[in-house]
């Protein structure tokens, strides 16, 4: 895991902050979340104390400092969807994994989430998983895509 | 194609003009803009929209159906026209016939469409129309798509080649005339002149400020330093938005032109593009393009053996509204939190790293290419009213079609819903909001008002970036100024104490008024009361004192519903009730006597036990009790409940 | 250059480019501030500085607006008055109503402005309290509610400390300040100079306080308690009891602590004296022995655990000399218990000092050999003060007492470690007298009682120049000893105080203290310098007991501690 840092590290010259987001963007992308390790580990190279690196981190929600479910389901709640009934999808999905809008379910494999925009308003309401979208929510249809998810596990 | 992209001597030719009138490179030109193909050319909408509706899978089954059949045939994944609810969007274009265009074609749908389309038989439920071109033979019956209200309302300069090419392309851009201007203006320009052609053309600032861009250059260049930056701001965050996003998918390499001209204009030698980082297509897109800039030599050292040189870098922002004001994006670059810092010093005499830097949007500097080509006085005449050029605005929410489009300066807002997003009528939209959370609501009363950033600032309307989301009877302005502040309250950064808290405070005072607490007593009543009479208030002081723009109008959402809508928070707070139904809280349940068969399953599940009634007899909801769950609603199976 | 800018209808000379807070500070015009923090930039974030520059579409932050022209400014205006009384109860919405019960009650800059601001009911729904308090440091408390995100503790930590434990987390409404991954504050890098304490404006941070652990020694008849304080607390506790900075109270201070039912009462000049005379002999032996120099002043515990964490290749280099807290301690509970026949558990010894730092040393178990700790408790200034009320007493200037036998006498040098450059300045004394056999003619060393980070000095003792630096700030330490380890600077002595001016502006010292306290209190450190007649430690009759009993047994081991390496999320 080290390793995977450091070679990440190693792309980007020392002490230049203006590396700092990119490189914790990479390590999340790497890792998963943001290690304290890695924190440290940042920090010496870029020559910024820790807390600092912490407090740039911790302050887009895009970082995470701890791990996270296979799959996050990402429902957008932009303005389109919210007005097209994301809340319904998000506490339709609540009631399915029975975990509340943030958590991580039991088996580690989904996490439910809110994002402000996903810019695909015309689709809208949509959600993302991993990347990819989905629109068209219905019950049946999110039950599918989970049950896609669940499969491409095994 | 391939003989082409290998030499890299048609861009130079093309860009420098040396040979005069070449016919080999008018051949090219004309095969790269597909104004001459041998063989069918299948194009494939594959921006963001296109994706999310669908098209990946349509691709796949084009490619499979065109295997089956053994049809020597071209694929090539185009942007985006524009119209995202046409999406997935297939194009052909068979040798010698006018390209045609083909909406909603999910894959299982491609069998049937190709099929009519190689047969002769089209299948004109899911024709747009076609591109007519003297060259090639036009198809009967199918209209023009320039014809279409949503293109023949739009004026596209920035946009004129949206949909029609594969986006990161640098050889079809070329062809088609870009990097022109960038040429021009290396080779035959000083900075000076072009921040005076900038400032003459008054384009103004289009992220949402409306601050002339060529004052802003001047400013920079005037300022002597060791180092200058250029900053993109592509860090689209406003919710129902999607300009900055489709502009880059469609057009990357018009944005590095623009961004090109701007650096040199102002004489920085390094030109950051600050985008969203979930804005995964966009970032494809445009790093392919800047690499294929860089191969090109476009960008890098001795740009087209001028001596100049200059580097973009991609900076990925890791998702934050509130580093779309300046200061907040500087020192997100800078590695720090996003926070905005007090001004001045303003950006251009201390921004980036203590250097002077311009900040400008992506669509302002999409429009400088045109503007070096055809000069200030061409820019000016467009624009209706007091300000020049078109505007890009997208649409969304309750609206018949969403999408994206060019509008020429001081169209009206009811020309754009009758136009663009295909009302005819304005009865169905209730309200619409402009540029994003921090923009205003407004009524249909208002929507004769032109675009037109003097005017709409006169009126208190902020355009913002030129999101539009449209609401019908459906929506409760009252939850939606909820949803709006609580947008804000979570995005602002936290520095200072009118933004971080009284955003806050004006959310709770909203919720406050959506909610019903069971056995409510006079507190809570008092409570609401007292809540909305300081919220006006309080949204003055956030105001007035914030630190940076996204604090000082961040009570917009609040205060333009109140303004427009005050009839809706009345109801909310004296009747205790959401006409749109919206508001769970507010909701009361009824059931219908005669509908109900006594079944009991309400009974069971209400956990308040407000449902009262003996077996096999109508039930009844003691109103007091209720705490308005809905439950009973869904599990009704004779839909005797009903909802007032 | 001048320029006149016009402030409530009334014209006032303003320096081109300074700000408009320090036009109107300068003119004795105020406007309330929560963030501001002087000698540092201005982040323009409490929005309370607001005033009306007419030509401005918004009101204008004071701190942060530079003055470049003409300027017409009203400070209080109606429109002026409500947003910063509105701004003010939105804080006031965000935290607890739980003044009563607070260590700032009455020291609390939020209550103030609030009170100044005639806020008499609650305007914004109260949100509900977590009360997460963070208590796992020996010395600070965090509690996050009562923070309002002024951010000083952040930028003085980061930007005069140079030791960034604490920062801001998230953002929004779930802003916080804590440490990085907001761990416990034991767990972090915080050195616990207490200068976050000092400038909070609430009780977001305060220190540990010990005063309960006191009052229940007290109470038990089988302790023999036993008090002693510094010369930074004698020239500042006066000012807790509202009088002028700069008063010193020493002897009145015995009498008081005497009242209040101590057993015994001492001042801490004997254990001072006493280690500067080890420090001297230290600095000797190390030039004789060749190194390794420079050597390093121990008394600092901030400084000590901060090198412990940063610098563990130069803990050789710093003398292993207890400071003067543990030394005082140790002796109490060796010599002074054999002498009255007293067992060691049975005494409880009260330190009341200027830091809060020296919580974590009386506690840190490496400081003593022995089995039993040092110091049992350790006071700020401002918790003497609180012990002092509690007690039903006030300070009496009027009456006076000696310090208790057998530590009767101190020299005036030992009470120059309050200050920065205090400590070198005494050990010049000692050193020329070892050194030539003679007292220093010019006792004074002007070049270390100016105000300045570092401070430098060089002095010929024999045959030897010996080069001396001075430092205040860990700030300014970090940068002295990387140029010491990079070989730019040589020295044989370098001090070390990592508060900025030395312990006069402690951690533990009072708070909201009136403007240029601190050179007060510096002077008073001086004038009594001046006046009294014992000047130098050698000759203070009172160690001299304690060198028969050193040379008896020949063991000075309970002058010794050692240091080790501290790992820290840094």
């Amino acid at each position: 895991m080290d390793n995977l840092i450091e070679l990440i590290l190693l792309k980007y010259p020392k002490n230049a902050t203006e590396n700092i987001i990119e490189i914790l963007l990479q390590i999340q992308e790497a890792e998963g979340f943001i290690s304290a390790q890695s924190i440290i580990m940042l920090s010496e190279h870029v020559g910024v104390q820790s807390s600092k690196i912490y407090s740039v981190a911790s302050f887009y929600d895009q970082f995470v400092f701890e791990a996270r479910a296979k799959f996050i389901i990402r429902v957008c709640s932009g303005t389109s969807c919210y007005i097209s009934g994301s809340d319904t999808i998000i506490s339709f999905l609540e009631k399915e994994f029975n975990i509340r809008i943030g958590e991580i379910t039991r088996d580690h494999v989904f996490q439910i989430e809110t994002k402000s925009c996903l810019g695909a308003c015309a689709q809208s309401p949509v959600l993302e998983i991993n990347g990819v979208f989905y629109s068209n929510l219905t019950p049946q249809r999110i039950r599918q895509i989970i049950h896609q998810c669940k499969s491409s596990l095994q | 194609m391939k003989n082409l992209t290998q030499n890299d001597s048609y861009v130079k030719n093309i860009l420098l003009g040396k040979n005069g009138k070449n016919s080999l490179l008018e051949e090219t030109t004309s095969i790269l803009t597909f104004r001459k193909n041998s063989k069918p050319i299948i194009f494939i909408g594959s921006a963001t929209c296109g994706i999310v509706a669908g098209s990946l899978e349509t691709k796949l089954t084009l490619i499979e159906y065109l295997k089956e059949r053994q049809i020597d045939a071209e694929v090539v994944e185009i942007g985006c026209s524009c119209p995202c609810s046409f999406e997935p969007i297939v194009e052909v274009k068979l040798p010698g016939k006018n390209r045609i265009s083909f909406k909603n074609i999910t894959s299982d749908k491609v069998e049937a469409v190709l099929d009519g389309l190689f047969n002769n038989d089209l299948q004109f439920n899911n024709v747009i129309g076609q591109y007519f071109d003297e060259l090639h033979h036009p198809w009967e019956n199918v209209i023009n798509i320039s014809d279409l209200p949503f293109f023949s309302a739009q004026k596209r300069i920035l946009l004129k080649n949206s949909g029609l090419y594969t986006p990161e392309n640098i050889l079809q851009y070329v062809a088609t005339g870009g990097y022109k201007s960038f040429a021009k203006c290396i080779t035959q320009y000083k900075p000076q002149d072009i921040c005076n052609i900038v400032e003459e053309s008054q384009l103004e600032g289009r992220g949402g400020g409306g601050y002339q861009t060529g004052r802003k250059w001047n400013a920079a260049l005037q300022i002597a330093a060791g180092q200058k930056y250029l900053i993109c701001n592509a860090n689209e965050s406003d919710t129902g938005s999607f300009i900055v996003r489709r502009l880059i998918e469609n057009h990357p390499h018009l944005l590095i032109e623009g961004i090109a001209i701007a650096s040199f204009a102002i004489g920085a030698s390094k030109a950051y593009v600050f985008i969203r980082n979930d804005y995964n297509k966009a970032i494809e897109v445009l790093s392919k393009a800047l690499q294929q800039a860089k191969e090109y030599e476009l960008i890098g050292s001795n740009i087209l053996n001028s001596g100049t040189n200059f580097s973009i870098v991609l900076v990925q922002s890791a998702g934050a509204f509130v580093c779309g004001e300046e200061t907040a994006l500087i020192n997100s670059i800078a590695g720090k939190r996003g926070m905005p810092s007090a001004k001045p010093p303003f950006p251009v005499e201390s921004g980036l790293f203590d250097f002077p830097t311009v900040v400008n949007s992506a669509e302002t500097l999409c429009n400088i290419p045109s503007i070096i080509l055809n000069g200030p006085d061409w820019f000016k005449s467009f624009g209706k009213l007091n300000s020049f050029g078109t505007k890009l605005i997208s649409i969304a929410g309750k609206t018949k079609t969403t999408g994206f489009a060019e509008i020429e300066m001081g169209v009206s807002i009811t020309e754009v819903l009758e136009n663009i997003a295909g009302f005819e009528s304005q009865e169905e939209i209730k309200a619409l909001q402009i540029g994003g959370p921090n923009g205003s609501c407004i009524p249909p009363s208002l929507f004769s008002i032109p675009i037109d950033y003097q005017l709409m600032k006169d009126k208190e309307i902020r355009m913002g970036s030129g999101g539009i989301v449209l609401f019908d009877d459906t929506t409760c302005m009252v939850d939606l100024a909820k949803h709006y502040m609580k947008f804000i309250k979570n995005e602002s950064c936290g520095k200072c104490i009118p933004c971080r808290e009284g955003t806050r405070k004006m959310f709770e005072i909203l919720e406050n008024i959506t909610i019903s607490q069971k056995n409510e007593g006079g507190h809570e009543t008092l409570d609401r009361f007292k809540g909305v009479m300081q919220i006006e208030s309080l949204a003055n002081v956030i105001s007035d004192t914030s630190l940076c723009g996204l604090g000082k109008y961040s009570p917009n959402p609040f205060l333009s519903t109140l303004k427009w809508f005050r009839s809706e928070y009345e109801e909310h707070i004296f009747d205790r009730k959401c006409k749109a139904g919206v508001c769970q809280h507010l909701k009361s349940y009824y059931i219908h006597v005669e509908k109900c068969t006594g079944c009991n399953a309400c009974a069971v599940r209400c956990p308040a036990n407000a449902i009262l009634g003996n077996k096999l007899q109508p039930h009844f909801i003691l109103q007091e009790l209720c705490t308005s769950c809905g439950i009973c609603f869904e599990i009704c199976k004779f839909s005797s409940i009903s909802i007032q | 250059m001048f320029l006149n800018i016009e402030v409530n209808n009334q014209i006032i000379k303003a320096d081109k480019g300074e700000t408009i807070l320090s036009a109107l500070n300068r003119n004795g015009m105020n406007v309330p501030t929560l963030c501001f923090l002087k000698e540092l930039n201005p982040t323009g974030a409490c929005r309370m500085c607001v005033v009306e520059v007419e030509g401005y579409e918004n009101l204008i932050t004071a701190c942060s607006q530079p003055i470049e022209g003409f300027m017409k400014i009203q400070t209080h205006s109606k429109r002026v008055l409500n947003a910063r009384k509105t701004n003010l109860e939105l804080l006031l919405a965000n935290h607890p109503d739980e003044c009563l019960y607070c260590i700032r009650n009455g020291s609390c800059e939020l209550q103030n402005l609030a009170q100044s601001f005639n806020i008499n009911e609650r305007k914004f729904k109260n949100k509900k309290f977590t009360l997460k308090v963070d208590k796992s440091s020996a010395a600070i408390v965090k509690e996050t509610d009562k923070c309002i995100l002024c951010g000083r503790c952040i930028r003085i930590c980061d930007e005069v400390q140079d030791v960034s434990a604490l920062c801001f987390i998230k953002k929004g409404s779930s802003t916080t300040v804590g440490t990085t991954l907001n761990k416990p504050l034991s767990h972090s890098n915080c050195i616990l100079c207490g200068q976050c304490i000092m400038v909070c404006p609430t009780a977001g941070l305060h220190e540990k306080s010990h005063t309960p652990q006191v009052l229940e020694a007290m109470g038990n008849p089988k302790k023999h308690t036993v008090i002693f304080h510094s010369s930074s607390v004698s020239v500042s506790i006066a000012e807790e009891f509202g009088f002028k900075a700069g008063k010193d109270v020493s002897i009145s201070l015995n009498s008081t602590l005497k009242k209040l039912g101590f057993n015994k009462v001492f001042e801490v000049g004997v254990a001072s004296d006493i280690y500067l005379i080890e420090l001297a002999e230290d600095i000797i032996n190390r030039t004789q022995n060749k190194g390794p120099l420079p050597l390093f002043s121990s008394c600092c515990p901030a400084w000590i655990q901060f090198a412990e964490q940063y610098f563990p290749g130069i803990l050789t280099s710093i003398s292993q000399i207890k400071s003067p807290q543990q030394i005082m301690g140790a002796l109490i509970k060796s010599k002074y218990a054999d002498d009255l026949n007293l067992n060691n558990k049975d005494i409880f010894t009260i330190s009341v000092m200027p830091c809060i730092a020296k919580k974590q040393e009386a506690i840190k178990g490496n400081t003593s050999i022995s089995s039993f700790s040092d110091v049992d408790c350790v006071l700020t200034t401002r918790e003497l003060a609180s012990l002092i009320k509690i007690k039903g007493f006030k300070l009496d200037d009027t009456e006076t007492q000696l310090s208790d036998a057998p530590f009767v006498n101190q020299s005036s040098a030992s009470k120059l470690l309050g200050t920065s450059g205090g400590l070198t300045e005494s050990l010049i004394r000692i050193l020329h007298h070892k050194v030539t056999g003679k007292d220093i003619n010019e006792i004074k060393q002007s070049k270390l009682r100016i105000s300045k980070g570092i401070k430098e000095i060089s002095v010929m003792l024999g045959e030897t120049t010996y080069n001396f630096a001075v430092v205040n700030g860990i700030g300014n330490a970090r940068k002295l000893i990387n140029d010491i380890m990079s070989g730019k600077k040589t020295y044989h002595f370098v001090e070390v105080m990592a508060c900025k001016e030395g312990c006069v502006n402690g951690g533990g010292q009072p708070l909201l203290s009136e403007k240029d306290a601190l050179k007060s209190r510096i002077k008073a450190i001086y004038d009594s310098d001046e006046k009294e007649s014992i000047k130098f430690p050698y000759k203070n009759p009172s160690i001299s007991e304690f060198y028969q009993a050193f040379t008896k047994s020949g063991n000075k081991n309970i002058l010794i501690t050692n240091y080790k390496e501290r790992t820290v999320l840094k």
